[in-house]
């Protein structure tokens, strides 16, 4: 039993300093980020380059999420919206799950499976090489190079791909309360901008997306950046970088849903 | 720096999970050859890395063309670092770039006029005999065309100091031929200081200027190749020679 203990003990023991170190390398590539791009070193061609390969590249898969979160949420609430009679309210349930919560989550969820497990690949395919130590040897400073520009993209990718996914899961709830529930888009659109909701419920939303931005670009580079190992290694890096981004989004969720509560 | 010391190491250390390098001193003059061998896990690789700036030593001095290196501000670094070629032991070849880009982008960071970048990038390709690959992409070269291709890059600003891991590794005979005799030309041609490590001590020995000895991460001996060749150090010897009986 005290064996057991001791084992279980140590294990934990490795399982926190595997986390600090883990999130000590998160903290390592934001402030490497930041200070590249204080110092004017962010490289505008690879910044460019990253947005249409990561950014653009995603807004297809994000436009057909969208399209079905926001009729299944309409699916979903159809029922009881008809017993009580409240397909007026239709506008604003779905406004209100889609701006601070769906919309976001979701979003961060695609971006992380999609851009993120890229970012990682491409990263450590770079460092097991020894791409990223050619750099250096080149007398290039990856933070500038390669960090800031990929950390921008997925950030700025982050929140403008909400902002679409949010427009396009109200269209796709509007659509399908108009076939199933018959609710007009005008009753929608009013019950969406009656009040209830306010400018405060699409910040909380966009908090949410440039916090599962951060953390989606700092996990994914961190990972790609810590390979070791040739190609296994990078399997390694992509799997364990998209579960722990996949845990970081929803710890971000609750972090900022506890902090900004409805009124 | 003609003759003079271009790099010297003064009791260098570095750790890993175990000690790697232990007191390293080592000297390589200008416009010359230095080779560096010893058996694998000697050292050698953590070593021409740590020339490079590329990791930190945990103590000594490393001073690249007079200037300290160790615990230097990054740009000093960054500087230094702009001083040296370099070709790695898996070549390093960028896959996101044509070899073309791969050979230029030293000259691009630079700023350098593209009518010069792109003279350059011809000129260098055609030293290493690869005229006309400039729009091939690296994963389509044979290893023997890839490290070539490294060898352009790591020469294309004619850096005073110029680092080779293994230029000749996994190549046939002809073009290992080619590669060592491509290297002296570098020397001849840019006034270089090459560091180059390599197992084909047959090949290297006719191209140096001076060897370098290291074992268990210390350098057993430096000096001219009779002078090491005549030391009588059994383990020099054994390495040399390719015995398999004797220390190591």
């Amino acid at each position: 039993m005290v064996r057991f203990s001791a084992a279980l003990l140590a294990q934990l023991g490795q399982a926190l300093v595997a986390l600090v170190g883990a999130v000590g390398t998160q903290a390592m590539v934001l402030a490497a980020a930041a200070s590249a791009t204080l110092r004017g070193q962010c490289d505008g061609e690879e910044l460019r380059a990253a947005l249409l390969r990561l950014g653009l590249g995603s807004i297809p898969v994000i436009v057909s999420t969208a399209v079905f979160v926001g009729g299944l949420m309409v699916v979903q609430s159809a029922p009881l919206l008809t017993r009580f009679g409240a397909e007026s309210y239709l506008g604003w349930g779905a406004g209100f799950g889609i701006l601070r919560e769906v919309g976001p989550v979701l979003t961060g969820l695609m971006i992380s499976g999609r851009v993120g497990s890229n970012n990682t690949a491409e990263l450590g395919t770079l460092t097991v090489t020894e791409q990223v130590d050619g750099l250096r040897a080149l007398a290039i400073d990856p933070a500038g190079y390669l960090i800031a520009p990929r950390v921008w993209a997925i950030i700025l990718t982050t929140v403008i791909g909400t902002v679409v996914s949010m427009l396009v899961a109200l269209v796709g709830a509007a659509a399908v309360g108009l076939f199933l529930l018959h609710v007009h888009p005008l009753t929608f659109y009013n019950g969406l901008t009656s009040g209830m909701l306010t400018w405060r419920d699409a910040l909380h939303g966009l908090a949410k997306a440039f916090a599962f931005g951060v953390v989606i670009a700092s996990s994914s580079t961190a990972f790609g950046l810590s390979a070791s190992g040739g190609p296994p290694g990078v399997g390694r890096a992509v799997g364990a970088g998209v579960v722990s981004t996949a845990v970081l989004i929803f710890a971000m969720d609750a972090l900022v849903s506890l902090t900004a509560r409805a009124p | 720096m003609l003759g003079g010391f271009v790099i010297s190491l003064d009791r260098v250390y570095k750790s890993f999970e175990s000690p790697v390098l232990r007191g390293v001193t080592l000297t390589a003059r200008g416009g010359r050859i230095l080779g560096l061998v010893g058996p694998p896990g000697a050292g050698k690789t953590v070593l021409l890395r740590a020339i490079a700036g590329l990791l930190d030593v945990d103590a000594g001095k490393i001073r690249i063309l007079g200037r300290e290196m160790v615990q230097s501000s990054d740009k000093t670094r960054r500087n230094l670092q702009a001083s040296i070629g370099m070709l790695f032991q898996n070549v390093a070849l960028f896959d996101f770039m044509t070899v073309g880009q791969n050979v230029a982008f030293p000259l691009v960071r630079r700023g350098e006029v593209p009518s010069e970048i792109e003279a350059r990038v011809a000129r260098e390709l055609a030293e290493v005999g690869l005229s006309g690959f400039e729009h091939r992409q690296p994963a389509g070269l044979s290893g023997g065309q890839r490290r070539r291709v490294g060898i352009a890059r790591a020469a294309v600003t004619r850096p005073p100091i110029l680092l080779y891991d293994e230029p000749a590794a996994g190549l046939d005979p002809v073009t290992t031929s080619r590669t060592f005799a491509l290297l002296q030309k570098q020397r001849d041609r840019l006034g270089s200081t090459l560091i180059v490590i390599s197992s084909d001590i047959d090949r290297l020995l006719p191209v140096a200027d001076e060897l370098a000895v290291m074992h268990e991460g210390r350098i057993l001996l430096q000096g001219t190749v009779p002078d090491v060749k005549n030391a009588g150090d059994p383990i020099i010897d054994q390495f040399l020679e390719g015995r398999t009986d004797g220390p190591l």
